[in-house]
């Protein structure tokens, strides 16, 4: 809910309560002041009709004024005094209420009832020409905040949505600070300032640990480098025996991991850097006919038939050197994991390259398949970082890629979003 | 032919020296830039190989002084560094080729003979294995005179095995030599041994004695008999 009609649904509430408050007091007052003035009425009224009968008249308008001449009426019974009653219409079964004053008068030897009525106002309509207007009126002030809340939206809140639009698209790897749109509010201006501070702080902190990494694998490649080159060099050697040989090579196979691992993880450091910032416009179709034979090549050494169906020409922005990482960590993949005779599929329309390849069963959550060093075999050779590495490379280019394991075949989709390049 | 290494990693300089001595270069060390400096400026050099981070100063500045000094020496980068830009700025102030660690010393060795190749007299240089002939301009094979079609791979590795020859040569480094920067990253590297299959027939089949031994599953070896 948004926070204005939170606010107008509080004020709205407010309102209704302190409504029926007002209804219940005017009510009050109303019925308080006519009943006053009722009482005035019936006085002034007893007061005329006791002047006519002194004079000899005896006025009478039923129901309001009544006047009897007194016999024996034993006095006990005759109701003086005030009191509310009730009194049939003529036609009909209805009934008003009457305020009545009865008195006895006495005008020589004779002795009046005299009885006075002035009909009460009914309460119900009383009520409902109190109610009414009052509604009316809420209604009117719920409507006008309504429209007070969608002007305030789309002048004093604009600033607030256009900044977090840009807080949205956020990256800590931009190099350019974050742009707000300044607000004369206090409270927006010291969000503003805050979230300044905080994503120049946050970037900060993740240069200086991207820097660290970075720094970390370029000294790691030199002793690398020496231990390879030694091996290499012992390899040389003539007098090595056959169980030397072995251990030498296994010595080489793990650090060539360490060294292949290592790349990676430049990469990885690297890959947001300014170095791949250059775009083309690339179809995806040639370029894959251009590199395909020699993974065909290699997969033929693992007895796997690459099939490839490349039906329409797909032209993508992308950095040249990114894709061809992409796309040579996705085949390593579909080769590495895949079986002996097994089979790998490329297709690929305007929308979407899919690549699928048989190969064993994974036991971790395909979600979770572009996590770093997440492994289905934490023993094997491979480093756990290409699916991650793909998947940046991905982000960074603005493609969607998804994975799933279904009836023994991987299957990679990456979606190209046409919209997000041609704008 | 003579070649000067400026590399501060005193292990791997000795490694990369010993490796070419062994091609009957002579190869003179520097393990700093002021070093490095000097001999460049005191000497002249058919090839020079340089780090790139130096104690002392920047390789870069290294090339830009060598390039005022003369025109006819290769250069040869070999860095820690995979950087695109590191790579683009040495290749315009002039450097032929550029290596990142860690090489293979065979790779390198290639390197060497290629850039040392283009800067001797222009072309029809020939390069004579036994019975062999490779004319690495037109990239043709000769073999007893006649003719050799390999494809293009099978041209690249022969080419390989020949410029190291006499040494044992990983599997690692022949995938990457020929396959690309990624193809160590296969967990099964027997396309190797398809390609080097399918060159030894074509060599065999063409009268040609074969030279290539496999070492104990390591790597491949060309000797002369």
């Amino acid at each position: 809910m948004k926070l204005l009609s939170k606010i107008n649904r509080k004020y709205a509430a407010i309102s209704g309560i302190v409504s029926i408050l007002g209804i219940i007091l005017i009510f009050i007052f109303i019925k308080y002041y006519i009943s006053g003035e009722t009482e005035e009425k019936l006085k002034v009224t007893e007061f005329n009709v006791q002047k006519n009968l002194k004079s000899g008249y005896k006025v009478e308008f039923a129901p309001f004024i009544e006047v009897k001449e007194l016999g024996n009426y034993s006095v006990e019974n005759l109701n003086l005094g005030r009191k509310d009653t009730m009194l049939s219409r003529k036609h009909g079964r209805k009934s008003d209420s009457y305020r009545q004053n009865r008195s006895i008068y006495n005008v020589g030897d004779k002795s009046y009832l005299i009885t006075v009525r002035a009909e009460n106002v009914e309460q119900f309509e009383l009520i409902i020409s109190i109610c009414l207007p009052i509604i009316i009126i809420l209604l009117f002030l719920i409507l006008a905040m309504n429209i007070m809340a969608r002007v305030i939206n789309r002048t004093i809140w604009s600033p607030f949505y256009t900044n977090l639009e840009s807080l949205k698209k956020f990256s800590v790897s931009n190099k350019k600070k974050i742009a707000l749109l300044d607000s004369e509010i206090t409270e927006f201006k010291e969000m503003n300032h805050t979230i300044i501070d905080l994503t120049e702080k946050i970037k900060a902190d993740y240069n200086r640990l991207k820097e660290f990494s970075e720094n970390a694998s370029h000294e790691l490649q030199t002793p690398v480098a020496i231990i390879k080159t030694k091996i290499e060099s012992m390899l040389q050697s003539e007098k090595i025996d056959r169980e030397s040989a072995t251990q030498l090579q296994s010595m080489y196979l793990t650090v060539n991991r360490l060294s292949r691992l290592n790349k990676s993880l430049t990469l990885l450091t690297k890959l947001e850097s300014v170095e791949y910032d250059e775009r083309k416009k690339i179809n995806l179709k040639n370029f894959i006919l251009n590199r395909i034979d020699d993974y065909t090549e290699i997969a033929e050494a693992k007895k796997i038939r690459i099939k490839k169906d490349l039906r329409e020409d797909a032209f993508i922005n992308i950095n040249e050197d990114l894709l061809e990482i992409l796309f040579s960590n996705l085949l390593v993949n579909a080769i590495n994991h895949n079986f002996i005779g097994g089979e790998i599929s490329l297709q690929l329309n305007n929308k979407e390259l899919r690549i699928e390849n048989t190969g064993n069963p994974v036991n971790i959550n395909p979600e979770r398949m572009f996590e770093r060093f997440i492994k289905n075999d934490p023993a094997g050779e491979s480093s756990g970082l290409g699916l991650t590495i793909v998947k940046r490379i991905c982000e960074l280019s603005g493609m969607e890629i998804c994975y799933n394991y279904d009836n023994s075949i991987h299957k990679i989709v990456i979606k190209f979003h046409y919209k997000e390049y041609f704008i | 032919m003579k070649i000067l290494l400026i590399e501060d990693e005193k292990e791997l300089a000795d490694e990369i020296e010993k490796y070419i001595r062994k091609e009957n270069y002579i190869c003179e060390c520097s393990y700093d830039f002021k070093n490095g400096l000097r001999r460049i400026i005191d000497h002249e050099y058919d090839c020079i190989i340089v780090d790139l981070t130096l104690p002392g100063g920047n390789g870069l500045d290294l090339i830009q002084k060598l390039k005022e000094l003369s025109v006819n020496t290769g250069i040869i980068i070999i860095s820690a560094k995979n950087s695109i830009s590191d790579k683009i700025n040495g290749l315009n102030l002039g450097a032929d080729d550029y290596l990142t660690k860690p090489f293979h010393l065979a790779e390198l060795n290639a390197r060497i003979k290629s850039v040392l190749r283009r800067r001797q007299n222009d072309g029809d240089n020939k390069i004579i294995f036994e019975e062999i002939m490779i004319i690495p301009d037109k990239r043709e094979v000769y073999i007893n005179k006649s003719e050799l079609i390999l494809t293009r791979k099978e041209y690249d590795l022969l080419f390989f095995l020949i410029s190291n020859k006499s040494r044992v040569i990983t599997k690692e480094s022949i995938a990457e030599h020929i396959w690309g920067d990624n193809a160590d990253s296969f967990d099964n590297l027997d396309f190797v041994y398809s390609q080097i299959k399918n060159l030894r027939k074509k060599m065999t089949e063409a009268g040609c004695n074969d030279y290539i031994k496999s070492i104990y599953g390591i790597g491949y070896k060309i000797t002369p008999q």
